[in-house]
């Protein structure tokens, strides 16, 4: 058992002193003061603060890998056809990327990875923890199966250039209404011959899976939402940049978002609304809200950057503290796994030299599973 | 809520005009006349305007192809495939497309919006009426009220140019009776089904259109410029007994006996352009006059962004400078366009109980110097 003492935690949405123990790669109690045993491990942290290791719930990292130029380490999109349900991120990960690295030495201790956003079903996401050889070891099974979609111009981009369609945004639509139709019929079809892209879609429609949407623009969120209630299926709103430009019809939504990333250049007109408010109002709306890096848009050594920008809005910081944490791990269906410090839960913890809303604190160490596997330090040392 | 609008003359379209006011309620017409009686909240004084209801611009690609964005914002046509009837305007339509605002201060508060004519089976159209919402969803009136199909130069040169059927007049209407036919089959292969009470498990959304066609329950809305297109049009419409709207109908007057007898109404215009195609060649104004001579059912277009919706009123004004009756081009512009598009018994006239769709003039709408002063929706007003 690892005795961990001395360390202001971030537990029940505020700063306590408190002492706990790590059993078997899970937080196994917390008390103002604990004995260690003959056989335990002790570890001191007096002046240090302990949080729960971050997740960012939309990232392409170990997909799209860096130091490996434009071709050999790009993964991220199949873009030979415009639905590729049957594709798996988990086929493409390598979990050696720098991106990996990255984040478990600046405290993001998941990542969920997905395809891009060049495919209206792009396919399947999976979650993972930021250290391991191997990327089967990393997965955190407790996740909801992920379906990655895109709405919006980044198909029309890329479609168009091929001339093919859907070349405009008037058959989008028609692609996920013509593909989650033939899962209907698929379903419906006693004699089916089973197809794993089919399989896939089946699964959103039984409420297995859920769907997982890049959109920037109002109108394109208006569509979504519209065929998600012709097919009835469950969905997260990714990026979701205009959102907040009509807080009535999200409250309608009822679905998470996951914002940003925030801190980018409006490169196109989708770009047009981006801004850090968006966080501060779609939280006083009700929403169940996360914040992304889309790694490697922005590295995820810069997770932090988000949050301290999002901090200049005064919000109640335990609300912030959750835009990298709970939130996401709800959102992906892990909360009774990671994201938070609590008895069973995964020992998913970082540990900083300061306050983690002070820009000069720094992430001394990483854990994953109990184990040490990175801070900022680590980085120098390699 | 309930407002009255007082000294104004009142357009209504189904009446000669007359001094009067009018009484608005939950956006609807509640009263109408020479004097109103009913208590209200508020007072609007027209100022001795003129209330016309909003105008109604049937045929419009406004939203697709959203102004001063460019090839990003370009959503008319889906010129990938000949046939695409599962495409939606809706879907593409952007809300926040200033050409909507100007549309507004142009008298048009309401407009179909269709896919382009690249496709000899283009894709759904939908209505939309000016507000000030951001939302697609605040704006729809009905969707999926009309199937676009195309026939003459645009789709034989966008296919041409593929070196992909169809490359000719022939190969369009092959194109769309295929797609007919097609959809006849799926018919009959889902009441087979149903007869033998088997699970019907090969649902295909292309034909569950072509299915809402052929039962007659949305039109056909046929891009035709050329008088044998018109003709080719309805022989189509005829051989499977659908229901069919011709959109420009350009050479009408060359073949006005045959549509008269067909029964079908025709969308005219935009005809305040110029002659880029060989199938404009005849263009003329004169067209409008000849139709409402005889009595067909009749709109005025703008086809926007071809010709803006902004001024709409000034296409119809040319109508009436080339012998058009002006009372039936303000009827081109309001009640019949709602007549072809459904929607006759809220829009198109101001009557008690339809929507308060309305529009204060200031002066007459086919003088290029009037503006309109005062709409149902937004808060400005220049009262």
């Amino acid at each position: 058992m690892l005795i961990v003492k001395g360390a202001q935690i971030w537990k029940d949405r505020g700063l306590k002193r408190l002492d706990f123990s790590v059993e078997g790669g899970k937080l196994s109690g917390f008390s103002p003061s604990l004995l260690p045993g003959p056989h335990d491990e002790v570890l001191n942290l007096s002046g240090h603060y302990v949080y729960p290791g971050l997740i960012d719930p939309h990232t392409h990292v170990g997909l799209l890998e860096e130091e490996t130029g434009n071709f050999a380490g790009d993964d991220v999109n199949e873009t030979t056809s415009p639905a590729t349900p049957g594709v798996r991120a988990i086929d493409g990960i390598n979990p050696m990327d720098a991106g990996i690295r990255n984040a478990r030495n600046y405290g993001v201790t998941t990542v969920c990875v997905m395809p891009g956003s060049a495919n209206v079903i792009g396919g399947e996401g999976v979650v993972i923890k930021t250290a391991g050889k191997s990327v089967d070891g990393m997965v955190v099974s407790s996740a909801r199966k992920i379906v990655k979609m895109a709405f919006g111009r980044n198909i029309t981009w890329t479609w168009s250039k091929k001339e093919k369609y859907p070349s405009t945004r008037l058959a989008v639509g028609a692609v996920l209404r013509e593909k989650l139709n033939a899962a209907k019929n698929y379903m419906a079809n006693p004699e089916r011959v089973c197809t794993y892209e089919m399989e896939v879609l089946a699964n959103l429609l039984k409420k297995e899976a859920i769907a997982r949407i890049h959109v920037a623009n109002l109108e394109d969120i208006e569509t979504i939402a519209r065929i998600a209630r012709e097919f009835d299926f469950d969905y997260v709103l990714d990026h979701a940049t205009a959102l907040h430009t009509n807080v009535e019809f999200a409250k309608t939504l009822k679905v998470p978002v996951i914002l940003g990333p925030l801190n980018v250049a409006g490169k196109s007109f989708q770009s047009y609304d981006v801004t850090f408010a968006s966080v501060k109002i779609l939280l006083e709306a009700g929403l169940l809200v996360s914040v992304m890096s889309d790694a490697p848009v922005i590295p995820l050594n810069l997770v932090r950057l988000q949050l301290f920008l999002v901090d200049r809005y005064r919000l109640d910081r335990s609300d912030i503290l959750d835009l990298f944490t709970e939130n996401p791990a709800k959102t992906l269906g892990i909360e009774k796994q990671t994201g938070s410090l609590g008895i069973g839960k995964d020992a998913d913890f970082i540990v900083l030299d300061g306050d983690i809303f002070d820009y000069r604190s720094r992430i001394r160490s990483t854990y994953i599973n109990g184990n040490a596997v990175g801070g900022e330090d680590y980085e120098m040392d390699s | 809520m309930r407002k009255k609008i007082t000294n104004v003359t009142i357009h209504s379209i189904v009446q000669k005009p007359y001094k009067g006011e009018l009484i608005i309620e939950d956006g609807k017409i509640a009263e109408v006349g020479k004097t109103c009686s009913q208590t209200v909240d508020e007072v609007i004084d027209g100022k001795g305007g003129l209330c016309f209801p909003g105008f109604i611009d049937a045929h419009s690609h406004i939203g697709l192809n959203a102004e001063g964005y460019g090839f990003e914002y370009d959503d008319v046509n889906e010129m990938t495939n000949p046939v695409t009837p599962e495409v939606r305007t809706e879907d593409a339509f952007v809300p926040t497309d200033a050409a909507l605002k100007e549309s507004a201060l142009g008298g048009v508060l309401v407009h179909c919006v269709l896919t382009g004519s690249a496709n000899p089976v283009g894709g759904l159209a939908f209505i939309v009426r000016h507000t000030p919402s951001n939302l697609t969803g605040d704006k729809v009136v009905q969707r999926d009220v009309g199937l676009k199909m195309a026939t003459g130069e645009n789709p034989k040169r966008v296919y041409g140019a593929k070196n992909q059927m169809p490359v000719t007049r022939m190969g369009t209407a092959a194109v769309i009776r295929k797609y007919l036919q097609d959809g006849k089959n799926y018919i009959e292969k889902k009441a087979k089904a149903e007869k033998e009470k088997k699970p019907f498990f090969e649902t295909d959304l292309k034909l569950e259109i072509a299915e809402k066609v052929l039962k007659k329950i949305i039109p056909v809305r046929i891009h035709c410029h050329r008088s044998e297109d018109m003709l080719t049009a309805i022989r189509i419409k005829e051989e499977f007994g659908i229901r069919m709207v011709i959109e420009h109908a350009t050479e009408y007057l060359k073949v006005r006996e045959e549509i008269k007898k067909s029964g079908v109404p025709v969308i005219l215009g935009p005809f305040m352009s110029c002659r880029p195609k060989v199938e404009l060649k005849d263009m003329t104004y004169k067209t409008y006059k000849g139709a409402l001579e005889d009595g067909v059912l009749m709109a005025c277009m703008s086809d926007h962004p071809v010709f803006p919706s902004q001024v709409l009123r000034l296409q119809a004004g040319m109508a009436v400078a080339y012998g058009a009756d002006e009372e039936g081009m303000f009827r081109a512009l309001t009640i019949m366009p709602a007549q072809i598009l459904g929607i006759d018994q809220d829009f198109g006239s101001i009557e008690k109980g339809k929507q308060a769709s309305l529009c204060i003039w200031d002066g007459h709408p086919f003088d290029a110097r009037s503006r309109v002063i005062w709409n149902d929706q937004d808060s400005w007003t220049a009262l």
